[in-house]
């Protein structure tokens, strides 16, 4: 991490600076030139443009761009970077400049200010919270499903309970089947967990801003909820940039160690299936599933194989996409581009390259374990009209218990 | 010619270094064991091809032919498909022999030493590793190592996609400069090779594109400028910018995306030519162990002192070519003379530094 921001003045009036970053090491190598999803859609900018207009001063000229809004941190143009820059520091770096000259994209100040005033960025209050979660979870009483005794309450502010639970917003406005799902999660896996009435947003949109301070204080406040509750598991929901904040920044922004784990809810499924909580059997979907990696649980965080497992384990036919892995390719909705409507639909237009590699999968479910990538995925199977459906990975394990369950009381 | 001393000296390893090795000592009088792997001599430089064109391109390949002709001259021991097991030392240290063990015979050979040279070389880097490259994967993505195999074997039209327009490119730096795959160092042989090889092409096929990507070229020495001027004179495309990525576009070509003149553009590719970079061979870290000889941060062998490039901390043991450190021939033929005046200077008790 880094703690110094691209001192612009000092940029523009002379050439040598100490960089945080390591710029200045960049040979112009233009491999990521040919990495970025971005290439036909800004014909006159590349990564490799970037970072040699901010090595000769020019940082502000970036910072005026629309290509650091149109970059979703995706990091792959840096994958195997010969000299390890980091394309997604450098771009919140020069973020940085345009927040703290107030010209950051409208919606994302907005969700920014209100995360700062109640700690999500809907601006929803704990008691809302709170009233809207029980409703959800109330509305899964007329679902034509048994579900185990109990699974209707969910569980707040439960000091000493093995897991606390942070959710996305989305999950308690834009898309509450969401939660509804994780909730059918824990209640078949009889998971002793708790959420909290005081934090209840796993995302950070300061760190899209290179806002540094106030991306450490929502980090702040979750740790100390954690601990405050006694919970050993931080759960983090499908969010691809929540979790990897928590997994891999977290411990160094507030340089401490975690007496307590931090887990995305795909890892716990995985584990819950290597233990034999849950029993699912095998190819029980009868459905072609492929997996997009998203590129912050994948490429930065590196969990690639335990998702594969799962979908490997229920589906009749899992496909790879290529390339996969930490070579995924974005589905160019991440880093704030999904919710900057400042954009428009650009990314859906941005996004071909996802689009092509779905396509040639010919599978019938593309699977993800973000719920951006999901959103963006959606958007671009009805903007493209491709005949996938798209499905987190509890999901699909939630639809394979709930299939599992079927056809025992059948027999 | 009969050796005038009763020295003999152990060779590792039978490529450009150790022949030369073994030409040098030879003529002044002293004995040479050659020591080699596989069942063929002359390492790289025997699987690389001629690159002259109408006229010598200097690449070298034919020092290999001279070196081996000089060698018949004198009675060297070639003992192939064999390695080094391990070294024999005297109560106060010195080298006195060294064990050979060779493939099919179960007991170690044992051969008086008074000097050990190892001159196994380098391995060409697996470009397999950086997947988005595709090499393994993508039919057309070759390395130089496999360019230089269709040259010698005269099968050029192998490359060409049946039509006059054949379109090749370069990319250097593959597993060169590069910290990601763990070598962050210049290979330094690799511009040269690929310029040439360009060269060749562009002789044999003037109708075909010819394209090198680069990072910066460097090409240095007597022979730099006219090789440049080669290049650039048969229409040699010189590209900035090495692609990290190839592809398959629609029409199921190779494709790269780059900058050219400011602006994003698309490439379509027949053949893709990696040059890759010169690696530690797999020898060196077993015969580090059994030697005492250390191993830099790359993993070729450390030599004793910048000063003393091929003498090493282990008495009697003496490096030569590219197993000190990525050579191209030419360096490695001065390299390889170095190191066997340095043998023939302690061995005659002129210097006394090992």
């Amino acid at each position: 991490m880094s703690n110094t921001k691209i001192d612009n003045e000092k940029m523009e009036s002379s050439s040598v600076n100490i960089n945080p970053i390591n710029i200045e090491d960049c040979m112009l190598c233009g491999q990521c030139i040919s990495r970025c999803f971005l290439h036909s859609g800004y014909p006159d900018m590349n990564p490799r443009r970037l970072i040699r207009k901010v090595a000769l001063g020019k940082a502000q000229e970036m910072a005026d761009s629309e290509f650091i809004w149109a970059c979703t941190l995706c990091g792959r143009c840096t994958t195997d970077c010969p000299k390890d820059l980091k394309m997604d520091a450098i771009i919140r770096e020069v973020r940085g400049i345009a927040w703290t000259q107030d010209k950051a994209p409208a919606r994302i100040k907005e969700g920014i200010e209100k995360g700062k005033e109640f700690g999500n960025n809907v601006g929803m209050d704990g008691e809302e919270f709170v009233d809207t979660i029980q409703w959800l979870a109330e509305e899964l009483e007329d679902e034509d499903i048994e579900l185990p005794e109990g699974a209707l309450e969910i569980p707040f502010d439960i000091t000493d309970a093995e897991i606390f639970y942070v959710p996305n917003p989305r999950e308690y406005t834009s898309n509450p089947n969401m939660f509804q799902t994780y909730a059918k999660f824990f209640a078949y896996t009889g998971a002793n967990w708790t959420m909290s009435s005081k934090v209840f947003d796993i995302t950070n949109w300061p760190y899209y801003m290179g806002d540094q301070q106030d991306a450490e204080e929502l980090i702040r406040r979750m740790v100390d909820e954690t601990r405050n509750l006694g919970a050993k598991i931080l759960l983090s929901t499908e969010c691809g940039h929540g979790f990897k904040i928590l997994r891999k920044d977290a411990e160094n922004w507030l340089n401490e160690k975690f007496d307590f784990e931090v887990l995305s809810i795909v890892e716990l499924a995985h584990r819950y299936w290597k233990q034999g909580i849950i029993k699912l059997s095998e190819g029980i979907l009868d459905k072609k599933i492929t997996y997009h990696d998203p590129c912050n649980v994948g490429r930065k965080v590196g969990v690639f194989e335990g998702p594969r497992e799962l979908l490997k384990h229920v589906s009749s036919n899992f496909v790879e996409m290529w390339p996969n892995r930490r070579h995924s390719i974005c589905c160019g909705g991440g880093g704030s581009v999904g919710q900057n409507s400042d954009m428009g639909t650009k990314r859906l237009e941005h996004a071909i390259y996802k689009r092509d590699q779905i396509l040639r999968t010919g599978a019938d479910v593309v699977a993800t374990s973000c719920q951006n990538c999901l959103a963006q995925l959606n958007d671009l199977q009805s903007r493209y009209e491709m005949p996938v459906e798209i499905k987190s990975v509890i999901e699909l394990v939630v639809e394979a218990i709930e299939l599992e369950h079927e056809q025992l009381h059948e027999d | 010619m009969a050796p005038h001393t009763s020295k003999n000296v152990v060779i590792i390893g039978s490529g450009i270094a150790g022949l030369t090795t073994a030409k040098l000592l030879c003529e002044n009088g002293i004995k040479a064991t050659i020591v080699e792997k596989s069942s063929v001599l002359g390492g790289h430089t025997r699987k690389w091809s001629c690159k002259a064109t109408s006229q010598c391109q200097v690449c070298n390949r034919c020092s290999l032919d001279d070196v081996m002709a000089a060698l018949e001259n004198y009675g060297v021991q070639y003992l192939t498909e064999s390695e080094l097991g391990s070294v024999v030392r005297d109560s106060a240290g010195y080298l006195r022999g060294v064990k050979i063990s060779t493939s099919g015979s179960e007991v170690a050979e044992e051969i008086p030493s008074d000097a050990l040279a190892l001159c196994v070389g380098f391995e060409t880097y697996d470009p397999s590793e950086k997947l988005l490259w595709g090499y393994g994967a993508l039919d057309g993505v070759m390395t130089l190592a496999d360019l230089d195999f269709v040259l010698d074997q005269q099968r050029l039209n192998d490359l060409g996609n049946g039509s006059e327009q054949t379109k090749i490119a370069f990319f250097q730096c593959v597993g060169s400069r590069d910290k990601s795959v763990g070598a962050n160092y210049c290979s330094q042989y690799c511009c040269k090779a690929a310029l040439r090889s360009a060269v060749k092409l562009k002789s044999e096929k003037p109708q075909w594109s010819v394209a090198i990507f680069y990072i910066d070229l460097q090409v240095s020495g007597k022979y730099a400028s006219s090789l440049l001027g080669r290049a650039t004179e048969s229409g040699i495309e010189l590209a900035q910018g090495v692609p990290g990525e190839i592809f398959l576009d629609e029409n199921k070509k190779l494709a790269v995306n780059i900058e050219k003149n400011g602006t994003n553009a698309r490439e379509q590719f027949d053949k893709i030519i990696l040059s890759v970079g010169q690696r530690p061979s797999a020898s060196t870290a077993i015969l580090s162990q059994i030697t005492g000889v250390g191993l830099n941060e790359h993993g070729f062998f450390e030599s004793r002192t910048i000063f003393d490039p091929n003498r090493t901390c282990a008495q009697g043991v003496y490096l030569a070519g590219a197993c000190g450190a990525p050579m191209d021939i030419e360096t490695t033929i001065l390299n390889a003379s170095a190191a066997a005046s340095d043998i023939i200077s302690d061995l005659s008790g002129i210097h006394k530094g090992a």
